[in-house]
């Protein structure tokens, strides 16, 4: 609903140098749109879709080997030993639940906040959150001692007496994921729809046609189906929003529950959810860059898109910088002598510098802990330049960078905080073995097959609502409105 | 029976007795029975020895020993032969349990090594620093030359060691030996002649090119300045009985809990239901013990805790239940070394507890922090929440695999056991497991049927030999009968003894009912030198420690410089520089400057670093 505009007040173009760079290029119509964005599900099978499929199915097997291999054999065959019985399990959780946050930071979030530019980008992020929250849900269940007793983590009524102690923050993760995975697909499913039944009108074979008109639910665009939908796009948008902050605090309180230095910590939660939208935007904008290319998206997936991405995570990059510096002034503020420990000289203490400024021995994990600061606090500062933004291939390689630091801080967090507690009898060091790392690359097969798919059966970018945001579809952009595209 | 073998006539012991008096005495019957009635032989000593001083032979042999040993060098070293603890000179080399235990100062286990001080593995170029602390080390191997007889052996850095000597454990290395104790160690008998039993000096010592890995159970070897162990002198304990307090940290208060702690509930009601009779409790001296680590092969063999292998000790797995911990202070050339048995504190707030998701760890009214083998699904939060990192687990079916298997990473899935497949032997019984048939009958035997025995991907950890407590409150009953007499009380000797307890030769662990003020435990529970490891963090545990008190002559030289215990210091260097922190920002961070803080590491703490 448009405000009464005073007639007698003429709208002016704003200048040049003021113009917003549209969200779709070249003022492309709605057809064009429905062509390029479904046709990327149509058409005969590119060879990099074969190639890069074959890949990951192999990879996937390879997770699927592995976590045989686990359940017959026992967990030892992991590097886990006294103390530190976490280590890439729970790492890889964390760091894939992370990177499910942008999903629904964008397509919830940004949607309340009507942040139009979101449409080019919130399909393939949501069903990113999807996928990565199927790899990260994995390894919670895998990593416990025997697997098939998995089930007693839920509430299910037994002739055993026996319920969950919902005292445990593994009870919190259990729901806060399980909630989380359910609406992300059901938002995503819901998003769908239209867009699906376009793909369905499309279809030239019985199959295409029965497959999509099945899950498409007889949508035919009519008003009552549009205002449905948008009545019902906004209420999942509200349930979402919430769960975007609900999850990763909850996972984080998984380490700030317990006593141990390093976990123990009440800034946890909004650090968490910080750092999940930073890797989240750095996971999309890894995936998006490659893809707007390949795909042939630039005028969708516009400039302006990336560069919107790169300001979110330079704001997320500068939260988690704030928040380890914050970790430390506490550790110091505190008094308490084992938070100091834990934080130089098992963290921070490099050989080169702070160990000889401290006279402290080389913290055992210094190098994760500098991966972990120089990708996560330095990396995005580069953001802050509008020639790096607008580089695409700069912009992917710092992504790389994100994901990685955003991995090496979950590595920290988990392993350096257990690897030396309280007694120092029980000090020990951790490293991985082939299985965490098969493991972990496995992981990967599994999303890039589901995401391989996904660009190929589903479109992959919201078409309908991409339309809404053409300055054609707005009566009072610039460009846009019946005016066909000319100025006043 | 000797004399039937050897082919005597006489064969009564009589005779033979009698005949050997008349060799002596002369046969005369008289005299055999006046021997009989006194019990002794007049007349029958020694006779003295003419002995006269041979002044020219004690020089001379003065002068051997300074040509031939005189004070060791690097290039002529010292070479000290001792029976391992745990093997003996060989003889237990068999024994997984003890091949398993740690030595209770190197904390080595599986294997002997070769030990060398601090200041000689340095000048040998032995040292290498090491960033990380993984329990097992490669570490370089050595050739030992002593009189043309040559062996080879990994060295341990062992603080406290004399320096240019060799330390050589015998008793491993055995070429024939059961399937524990084969591969373990290397032979020291190689170099050992009769001319030197136990000492022997002149050894050429070269470093080789080869590593050979060592396993230990604990790879730090300082208190980094934490109170864990609280030690003073004598005088100091005079003046000060209640020394151990200063070490306490500030400690919060315990908030309102939204859950009923099993505690309350058995004070609510305790005379109306008999759940929580008794309220366990342990106390252990630090000064008592000596880190002997019987305690540990006592809980081993009393809870059915299985041995894991070098491979698996070497990767932190072990599961002793009760560990002896032992930490160095002060130089590493002249180090002080105490012991600290370590088990489940049985804490009344146990940070285990609230954090398992299934309910698996639980506390009972008496005051036990149960573990419920059933119900684990192996999360292991618990031991991460364990700040005393006493629990263990079972990372691999350790009482399923037979001892002689090659790796416990392969697969039953395509492993046989007795000509079938494992995996379907799983399927027919999952209980059966991957030991061949008469191996398991054995097993079955060596366990203690009132234990559990623990499948894998399960937490555990010591329970206060829960199945004693059992047995013997159900004893009680049974005599009880109606009347009301089912408490358990020392007084009556009805009191049931953990196994640790009940082996400790030095008598430093006591357990009882700390509710019944005129137990042992209490008492010793009540004494100023009772302190709790950690009590900040206010797990409240039922195991408390009574400090150690060293007794050091004020008369010798180093008492004046050093009147306090090495941990002492270190403890009131760190604590010191803690104080002034509010000067001082970021100066806290600082280690004290000077010998002491240099840590007194083995051979392996700085062998190479993978």
């Amino acid at each position: 609903v448009s405000a009464p505009l005073d007639k007698s007040v003429a709208l002016h173009a704003p200048p040049p140098e003021l113009q917003r760079v549209p969200l779709i290029l070249n003022n492309r119509g709605i057809g064009w749109i429905s062509d390029r964005i479904a046709g990327v599900a149509e058409g005969p099978l590119p060879l990099w879709w074969k190639v890069s499929f074959v890949i990951s199915v192999t990879f996937m097997t390879l997770c699927f080997t592995m976590i045989v291999y686990l359940m017959s054999t026992g967990v030892g065959v992991w590097g886990l030993g006294h103390p530190v019985m976490w280590g890439w399990a729970i790492i890889n959780f964390v760091w894939w639940i992370g990177i499910g946050h942008a999903g629904t930071l964008i397509s919830a979030i940004l949607f309340l906040l009507r942040q139009k530019w979101r449409t080019s980008i919130n399909r393939a992020a949501e069903a990113m959150t999807i996928f990565a929250v199927m790899c990260a849900g994995i390894y919670p269940l895998i990593h416990i001692g025997r697997i098939w007793l998995g089930w007693w983590l839920f509430p299910i009524p037994n002739t055993y007496g026996i319920w969950p102690q919902f005292r445990s923050p593994l009870m919190w993760d259990v729901f806060a994921v399980s909630t989380y995975f359910t609406v992300s697909v059901l938002f995503w499913y819901m998003g769908l729809i239209p867009d699906l039944a376009v793909m369905r009108d499309r279809s030239k074979s019985v199959i295409r046609k029965f497959g999509y008109g099945l899950f498409s639910l007889g949508w035919t665009g009519s008003n009552r189906h549009w205002s449905n939908y948008e009545k019902a796009y906004l209420i999942l948008a509200g349930l979402s929003t919430p769960l975007v902050l609900s999850v990763h605090s909850i996972v984080s309180l998984d380490f700030a529950v317990s006593q141990l230095p390093g976990w123990h910590t009440t800034i946890f939660p909004p650090y968490f959810v910080a750092g999940a939208v930073f890797s989240g935007f750095g996971m999309v904008l890894t995936l998006m860059i490659p893809l707007r290319k390949l795909l042939r998206l630039e005028e969708i997936v516009t400039v302006r898109h990336v560069e919107l991405m790169c300001k979110v995570t330079l704001a997320t990059g500068s939260i988690v910088a704030y928040a380890y510096a914050m970790e430390f002034f506490i550790a110091w503020y505190s008094g308490n002598p084992y938070e100091k420990f834990l934080f130089l000289q098992n963290r921070a203490a490099d050989p080169l510098i702070l160990s000889k400024v401290f006279h402290c021995k080389p913290a055992p994990y210094w190098w994760a802990y500098w991966i972990m600061i120089s990708c996560n606090c330095i990396v995005p500062q580069l953001f802050w330049f509008r020639k790096i933004r607008q580089h695409m291939l700069i912009v992917f390689v710092l992504s790389i960078f994100v994901n990685i630091g955003m991995w090496f801080e979950r590595f920290v967090i988990v392993v350096t905080s257990l690897h030396r507690e309280f007694i120092p009898s029980n000090w020990g060091y951790y490293s991985p073995t082939i299985v965490d790392i098969l493991q972990y690359l496995g992981t990967f097969g599994l999303f890039f097959t589901f995401f391989l798919l996904f660009l190929r059966y589903i479109p992959l970018i919201a078409i309908a609502e991409v339309k809404g945001v053409t300055p054609q579809a707005d009566p009072h952009h610039p460009l846009g409105g019946a005016k066909t595209g000319g100025h006043h | 029976v000797l004399a039937v073998i050897a082919g005597e006539q006489k064969t009564s012991a009589y005779d033979i007795t009698t005949a050997t008096f008349g060799q002596i005495d002369g046969g005369n019957s008289e005299s055999w029975k006046k021997f009989l009635h006194d019990g002794y032989l007049a007349n029958s000593a020694s006779k003295a020895a003419n002995v006269r001083l041979d002044s020219g032979a004690a020089s001379r042999a003065a002068q051997d020993l300074k040509t031939a040993s005189g004070s060791p060098t690097l290039e002529k070293m010292d070479v000290v032969f001792h029976r391992d603890y745990k093997v003996d000179d060989g003889r237990y080399n068999n024994n997984g349990w003890l091949q398993e235990l740690p030595d209770p100062i190197s904390k080595l286990t599986w294997d002997n090594a070769i030990l060398m001080s601090p200041e000689t593995a340095k000048a040998k170029g032995l040292i290498r620093e090491r960033g990380n602390q993984t329990q097992q080390y490669p570490n370089p191997v050595i050739e030992i030359e002593l009189n043309g007889r040559k062996v080879k052996g990994p060295v341990w850095v062992q603080p406290g060691m004399a320096d240019n000597t060799v330390a050589l454990a015998l008793g491993y290395g055995r070429t024939k030996t059961g399937r524990v104790g084969r591969g373990c160690g290397y032979n020291a008998y190689t170099i050992r002649t009769t001319d030197a039993l136990y000492y022997a000096s002149g050894a050429n010592v070269t470093p080789t090119s080869d590593t050979y890995v060592l396993a230990t159970t604990q790879s730090h070897w300082q208190m980094e300045g934490r109170p864990v162990v609280r030690e003073a002198n004598f005088d100091e304990y005079q003046k000060n009985p209640s020394f151990v307090k200063r070490f306490d940290e500030e400690t919060p208060e315990h908030g309102e809990s939204h859950y009923t702690n099993p505690l309350d509930i058995a004070k609510a009601d305790a005379n109306k239901n008999n759940k929580a009779m008794h309220a366990w409790g342990m106390s252990i001296d630090l000064n008592s013990c000596v880190g002997c680590s019987t305690c540990m092969i006592a809980c081993q063999s009393e809870n059915n805790v299985p041995i894991v292998g070098k491979e698996m000790v070497g990767k932190s797995r072990e599961m002793h239940w009760l560990r002896i911990d032992r930490y160095y202070a002060g130089p590493p050339e002249n180090p002080q070394a105490v012991t600290q048995p370590m088990l489940c504190q049985h804490c009344e707030a146990a940070p285990c507890e609230s954090v398992c998701p299934v309910n698996a760890t639980t506390h009972d009214e008496e005051g036990l922090n149960v573990m419920v083998y059933n119900r684990c699904v192996g999360t292991r939060y618990c031991s991460n929440n364990c700040p005393y990192k006493v629990r263990r687990f079972n990372f691999f079916d350790y009482n399923k695999h037979p001892l002689t298997h090659e790796s416990f990473y392969t697969s039953p899935l395509v492993t046989k056991t007795d000509d079938e497949w494992d995996f379907s032997r799983w399927l027919k019984n999952p209980d059966r497991g991957y030991k061949p048939e008469d191996e398991w009958r054995l097993v079955k035997m060596v366990k203690n049927p009132d234990v559990t025995v623990r499948m894998r991907g399960v937490m555990e950890k010591c329970t206060f030999c829960v199945q004693r407590l059992e047995g013997a409150k159900i004893a009680q009953k049974v005599k009880a009968r109606d009347t009301e007499y089912t408490k358990l009380s020392e007084k009556d000797g009805t009191m049931p003894q953990t196994a640790c307890q009940q082996a400790c030769p030095a008598g430093a662990i006591a357990f009882g009912d700390i509710s019944d003020p005129e137990s042992t435990v209490s008492k010793l529970k009540a004494q100023e030198r009772n302190y709790t490891v950690l009590e900040f963090l206010n797990t409240r545990p039922r195991l408390t420690y009574l400090a150690k008190v060293r007794n050091p002559n004020p008369e010798m030289p180093d008492y004046k410089e050093h009147a306090k215990p090495y941990s002492t210091e270190e403890y009131l260097k760190k604590s010191g520089e803690r104080e002034g922190a509010e000067s001082h920002a970021m100066d806290t961070f600082k280690e004290p400057p000077g010998g002491t803080h240099e840590e007194p590491t083995s051979g392996g703490e700085r062998g190479a670093h993978k």
